[in-house]
């Protein structure tokens, strides 16, 4: 949103000299001298001004002039244009170009036309929901008319629902509430949807891989439901930059719709870093760790009281490098600690609401996050902005990055490179990177398990008519099929829900599906300091874990697996755990394969039943990371059935690949730890929404990581090997959907299977180590000395089938 | 299209152990509600054909009439009972010499409806789902009342989903000239259920203009602590007199029988279905006969007059419900209820300026007081603190309150002890009497 010119850009640009002087003293210091592989100073745009056009609203105007707003930016001139027009849109524009009046103008402006008009706003989460409340129900105080906006979630009051369905001009929700509340319920919303004229959905690119599967189906029944009542309803969507706004936002509206991207709002000077930390022990390709040279970076700016944001890509790195922080500022002042705060999913939202008033009012001078923090949500805008580790998309990279400097003022971004294969690729090729050239946003909504979700959705709503457009040509197979299992009902043309089920209760539009545990604080009489999500349970909160909570240890003593509760306890400690996980496999079903050659690779592609099993953990001691001991864990195993692509190596091509059976798995270890990073990379996932497994489950054995003593986990694993009968032994590599069901990943993957081998074979050879190191096949002290060569060698073979 | 119907049977029959959630709702919804094994019945009935009826056959299974609507027909199960029937304890005709005021202001309405027993709708619906989405469908209209002398039931079947217009349409016209809708728990299900139902066909809302008397909020109240639960079933039997008869269907069950009907044709749970759902009209109706009955009666044993006295009072009726918490603390079920019975009593007394009779309750409450002897005794010191300007005695009854209940805690014992120091204070600055 445009800010008002207010004393803060005064002060703001008293400490624009401030960073500037910051940045110099800290681009001479030897330590981030020698990490920087690449600056880019982009520079600042005038911006591009529109008068305000007739059109616009008289109380509209006034209540922008109010704001010292007296000319529109050409986008949002342009968005109001075209919004009038009738057309369904897609604004892309950067952080902080004003992107919201690009929807709220020509929704505004038309309920001021008319009042009966209805629109509905989807934001990604509820937090970003009730931003957006604020912000639109300031413009309309402003306006002095009456216009009604109210969010509708799950924390809403039950009394005065009936009051937002009847009168809400504006109803403000999120994707789930509309799935399983609204939906479900549409003749209560009768009224709403007969005069729904507008859908605006922000935060767009989110929408992709699972979620994004989802929600073209969610927008396909509602737009069902709004055909019922006799609306057609426009789109305005507005996302951050992605390779395919256009195609999304069609995939998603089910029709046509046109690009705004040609952004006019002003722009200050920013200075983007790329940062590699140094090779410790060339021998090993051994890097420093990206947390400590963030820590370096960090903390002489926060001391300085320079706003900073710090993203990690882990939850867990989240409260180490807090605790970091917290720490290396309180050396110089102390109790300076509550500055520095920590932000992710799974604090509480009080927490979380705190933390963000924290930031926007200077009380906080610096935050860790998670990706939480990437979206909108209003923090006001900081100065740096520190990446630890590439997020994982172009498109996040720039969101995250754009989380320092809004309108005014020099800012800066820093992404500093893990060791990951994807991380040293950037980090070496930033023209890649500024290439404009950012991800295409993936969805599958063919993807039968959602589809079939969705087609019982649909139907519960209203009943499906023969001709009817959802989800493609196979509509009526999977309706028939649905009245052989008893499900629906067919009569004539068409087919009736007829089951006692609430459909939209069995299916969750997000990854996360089981209840939540809770954290709770035994030292404060049980009090609640965390939620935990059902999946990473089993490797955050065992008995024994040290969870951490804003940088602060938490010892868990008890877990109540069935209440779903964890009870910890504060200590002074000083390592914290990372669990030890093994993962197990069964074929259910093959649906798919290719490599006939003999000799050659075989792929698959099909249905397999994963078992996640937590073993032990470790105790890493803090900054050295010295493995400090080892205990168990016992807890239920967890199991799911979902899609995988997998490569056999068949018994009889051993020879021909030309490695001795050990090699052979220590080449498999190798492409395994590559290729997963290089799948992810290619679908626009995160590399935890694919699962990776080596072994044979015809003969029931699996490649064990990370193996406890460090000794190489091919030799052990060939230890493993050695006692199985070793007739008929065909080891697989598998790649698989981490979500039950399966989202259509590993099929792309199938299908990608050439691209995906070569990318993988190119980023090995690539990288500039001898033996194998974090960044290609894995470290080569884990995985073994001859894994960069062997894994090269079983890639070409698995390319061109021959040795 | 084989290798497509192969992935739909595993996505359907896939065990989603990552959560449980699903696997649960595949367990609940297939098969076992009805007893008779998961999914073997079904798979049975594919192969043998099981002997399903056809569509014409339905209406003389369940002896109905097809009732013609401008939308097409629907079946209409019609039945009439004389008035002396009897359902349980009571007899049909009891309804007809109630007074309706006081019906009306027990079921949360101000008493001054002037109506007939003829303008009275009794409503019971059957659906396929107990969730108010869309997808759960209204299937039987259960309707009764008075007409000429006589109890008339009137039941809308829905034997497709296509006939579903012609019911709605046919039930609106009907419901038309009543003035009060009885139902059980109609406000939460029933009542927006078919609002819903109008609403997704766009026909006009027969029901907002009609007085409503759910008899759900009265039963809970009479029987609070007295029953187990309120639902219908456990009222029936444990207050009605009601049996419900073999060829009867428990009401879980009622959503799979009538989906085995439109999945396969097989109508064997139908006639029980229709026979419940009459029963449930009559019970209905006798349940207003008994609600009314025990508001007259008055019997500790049976009802529960505090929570009734406390509604009565709420809603004005100050005497009558004066009149519950004097029985209840005479012959209320257990110390418990006879002290906060008194208790009631003497607060309501308070408030109406009469304080020789709260002070005989309190007093009594504070004597001999078990639960609510605490609460009396600091009455008491407020009563000599502000009203007799009787300090020592003020005094004697906070000291009496501490000291009587060693186990007091809390906000209670601050809030007394806070008096105390105040009392003492005063006391010593008024010189004693």
């Amino acid at each position: 949103m445009s800010a008002s010119p207010s004393l803060r850009t005064k002060k703001r640009r008293m400490k624009k000299s401030d960073l500037s002087r910051v940045l110099e003293q800290l681009e001479s210091a030897p330590f981030f001298k020698h990490a920087v592989t690449q600056v880019k100073t982009l520079p600042a745009e005038p911006g591009e001004f529109r008068e305000f056009p007739p059109e616009l609203a008289a109380p509209l105007q006034e209540v922008l002039k109010a704001r010292g707003i007296s000319k529109l930016y050409s986008h949002q001139e342009e968005a109001l244009r075209r919004a009038r027009a009738g057309e369904n849109l897609v604004i892309v524009t950067p952080t902080a170009s004003g992107k919201t009046l690009c929807y709220n103008l020509p929704v505004l402006n038309a309920v001021l036309e008319d009042e009966s008009i209805r629109a509905l706003y989807i934001f990604p989460t509820k937090a970003l929901a009730q931003d957006q409340y604020a912000e639109i129900q300031g413009l309309i105080d402003g306006m002095g008319t009456h216009c009604t906006a109210y969010t509708y979630d799950g924390d809403t009051p039950g009394d005065i629902r009936p009051v937002i369905r009847k009168r809400a001009q504006i109803v403000i929700t999120n994707p789930d509430m509309l799935h399983t509340a609204i939906l479900p319920h549409h003749t209560k919303w009768s009224q709403f949807f007969a005069r729904l004229a507008f859908v605006v959905v922000d935060e767009m690119h989110s929408y992709r891989g699972v979620f994004g599967s989802h929600m073209v189906h969610v927008l396909a029944r509602l737009l069902r439901v709004c055909g019922h009542y006799g609306s057609s309803p426009q789109f305005l969507f507005s996302s951050a930059t992605i390779a395919n706004p256009e195609e999304l936002a069609a995939k998603l509206a089910g029709k046509p719709v046109s690009l705004i991207r040609q952004n006019g709002a002003p722009r200050a000077e920013k200075r983007f870093y790329f940062l590699n930390p140094p090779v410790v022990r060339p021998e090993l390709g051994l890097r420093q760790s990206a947390q400590s040279l963030v820590q370096k970076i960090a903390v002489p700016l926060l001391r300085k009281g320079i706003s900073t944001i710090v993203f990690a890509t882990s939850r867990l790195a989240v409260e180490v490098l807090t605790r970091y922080l917290k720490e290396g500022v309180a050396k110089a002042r102390p109790k300076s600690e509550d500055k520095i705060r920590g932000y992710r999913g799974g604090y509480l939202p009080n927490q979380r609401r705190e933390i963000e008033r924290g930031l926007r009012e200077g009380r906080i001078t610096g935050v860790v996050s998670t990706n939480a923090l990437e979206l909108g949500v209003d923090i006001g805008s900081l100065e740096v902005s520190i990446l630890c580790g590439y997020p994982g998309s172009i498109a996040s990279t720039w969101q995250q990055a754009g989380r320092a400097g809004r309108r005014a003022g020099l800012s800066a971004a820093m992404l500093v490179a893990r060791s990951t294969p994807l991380d040293q690729f950037i980090v070496r090729n930033p023209q890649y990177f500024f290439g404009l050239s950012p991800e295409r946003a993936r969805l599958n909504p063919e993807n039968l398990s959602i589809l079939v979700s969705h087609i019982k959705c649909a139907a519960f709503e209203l009943p499906f008519r023969r001709g009817e457009n959802f989800g493609g040509k196979e509509l009526e197979a999977i309706l028939d099929y649905l009245v052989e299992r008893r499900i629906l009902t067919r009569t004539g043309d068409r087919w009736y829900w007829a089951d006692v089920a609430y459909p939209a209760n069995q299916v969750s539009l997000r990854t996360i599906q089981a209840e939540n545990f809770t954290v709770l604080d035994r030292s404060a009489g049980n009090r609640v300091i965390a939620e935990v999500d059902f999946e990473s349970a089993p490797r955050s909160i065992y008995p024994g874990a040290v969870y951490m909570v804003e940088g602060v240890p938490y010892t868990v003593e008890d877990l109540d697996f069935k209440g779903r509760k964890a009870y910890v306890r504060p200590g002074a400690l000083d390592y914290y755990t990372e669990a030890i996980c093994y993962t197990h496999l069964r074929i259910l079903d093959v649906f798919s394969s290719a490599g006939e050659n003999r000799g050659g690779p075989e792929f698959f592609e099909g249905e397999v039943h994963v078992v996640d099993h937590a073993a032990g953990f470790k105790k890493l001691k803090f900054y050295t990371l010295e493995n400090l001991g080892y205990g168990e864990i016992c807890l239920p195993d967890q199991e799911m059935h979902t899609s995988a692509f997998w490569i056999r190596v068949p018994e009889e091509s051993f020879s021909l690949i030309g490695l001795s059976l050990q090699d052979l798995l220590q080449a498999l270890a190798g492409v395994g730890y590559a290729i997963r990073h290089m799948a992810s990379f290619l679908l626009m996932c995160e590399s935890r929404d694919l699962g990776m497994c080596i072994g044979d489950p015809g003969v029931n054995w699996f490649l064990r990581e990370p193996c406890p003593q460090g000794t190489g986990r091919a030799q052990a694993a060939w230890a493993q090997v050695s006692d199985l009968d070793l007739k008929g032994f065909q080891p697989s590599l598998f790649l698989y959907d981490a979500y039950p069901g399966g989202v259509g990943l590993a099929t792309t993957l199938f299908g990608l299977r050439q691209e995906l081998l070569l990318g993988t074979r190119s980023m090995i050879e690539g990288c500039s180590c001898r033996h194998g190191c974090p960044s290609c096949v894995g470290p080569y002290t884990e995985i073994g000395e001859g894994a960069k060569e062997f894994a090269t060698k079983v890639l070409t073979w698995m390319i061109s089938g021959r040795g | 299209m084989d290798d497509l119907r192969q992935r739909l049977s595993r996505i359907l029959d896939a065990p989603r152990n990552l959560n449980g959630r699903e696997g649960v709702e595949q367990g609940t919804s297939r098969g076992a509600a009805l007893g008779s094994g998961a999914s073997g019945p079904w798979v049975e009935q594919d192969a043998g054909g099981v002997k399903g009826v056809l569509p014409s056959e339905v209406a003389a299974l369940l002896g109905a009439e097809e009732a013609q609507t401008p939308f097409g027909p629907c079946l209409e199960v019609r039945a009439s009972y004389r008035v002396e029937y009897r359902h349980g304890l009571h007899r049909l005709c009891d309804f007809l010499s109630l007074d309706l005021r006081k019906l009306d202001r027990l079921c949360g309405g101000v008493g001054q409806v002037h109506v007939s027993p003829e303008e009275i709708l009794f409503l019971d619906l059957e659906t396929t789902g107990l969730s108010l989405g869309v997808g759960t469908w209204v299937f039987l209209v259960g309707l009764g009342f008075f007409e000429k002398g006589k109890y008339h039931t009137r039941q809308l079947f829905l034997r497709n989903f296509e006939e579903e217009r012609a019911l709605l349409y046919r039930a609106s016209r009907m419901m038309e000239r009543f003035r009060i809708v009885v139902t059980f728990n109609g406000k939460r299900f029933d009542l927006p259920l078919l609002e819903a139902r109008l609403a997704l066909h766009g026909q006009d809302d027969c029901i907002s203009s009609l007085t409503h008397w759910d008899l759900l909020h009265p039963a809970k109240r009479l029987w609070k602590g007295r029953l187990e639960d309120c639902r219908l079933d456990t009222v029936e039997g444990a207050r009605l007199g009601v049996c419900r008869e073999e060829r009867d269907i428990r009401g879980e069950r009622i959503p799979e029988g009538y989906l085995r009907f439109i999945h396969s044709g097989d109508a064997s749970f139908l006639r029980r279905i229709v026979h419940h759902n009459a029963a449930d009209l009559l019970t209905l109706l006798v349940l207003a006969v008994h609600v009314h009955k025990c508001c007259e009666d008055l019997d500790p044993r049976e009802t529960n007059l505090v929570s009734l006295g406390q509604y009565l009072e709420r809603t004005g009726s100050h005497e009558e419900g004066v009149k519950c918490y004097r029985i209840a603390s005479q012959r209320g079920l257990g110390q418990h209820e006879r002290e906060r019975a008194l208790f009631l009593l003497a607060q309501r007394r308070k408030r109406e300026g009469r304080a020789e009779e709260a002070l005989a309750a309190w007093e009594m409450l504070a004597k001999e007081g078990v639960a609510w002897g605490v609460a009396a005794c600091e009455e008491l010191a407020k009563h000599h603190e502000h009203r007799s300007k009787d300090l020592a005695k003020a005094v004697y009854y906070v000291e009496k309150a501490l000291g009587g209940d060693i186990f007091l805690e809390g906000p209670m014992r601050l809030k007394l002890e806070k008096r105390l120091s105040r009392l003492r204070k005063k006391v010593g600055k008024i010189p004693c009497k």
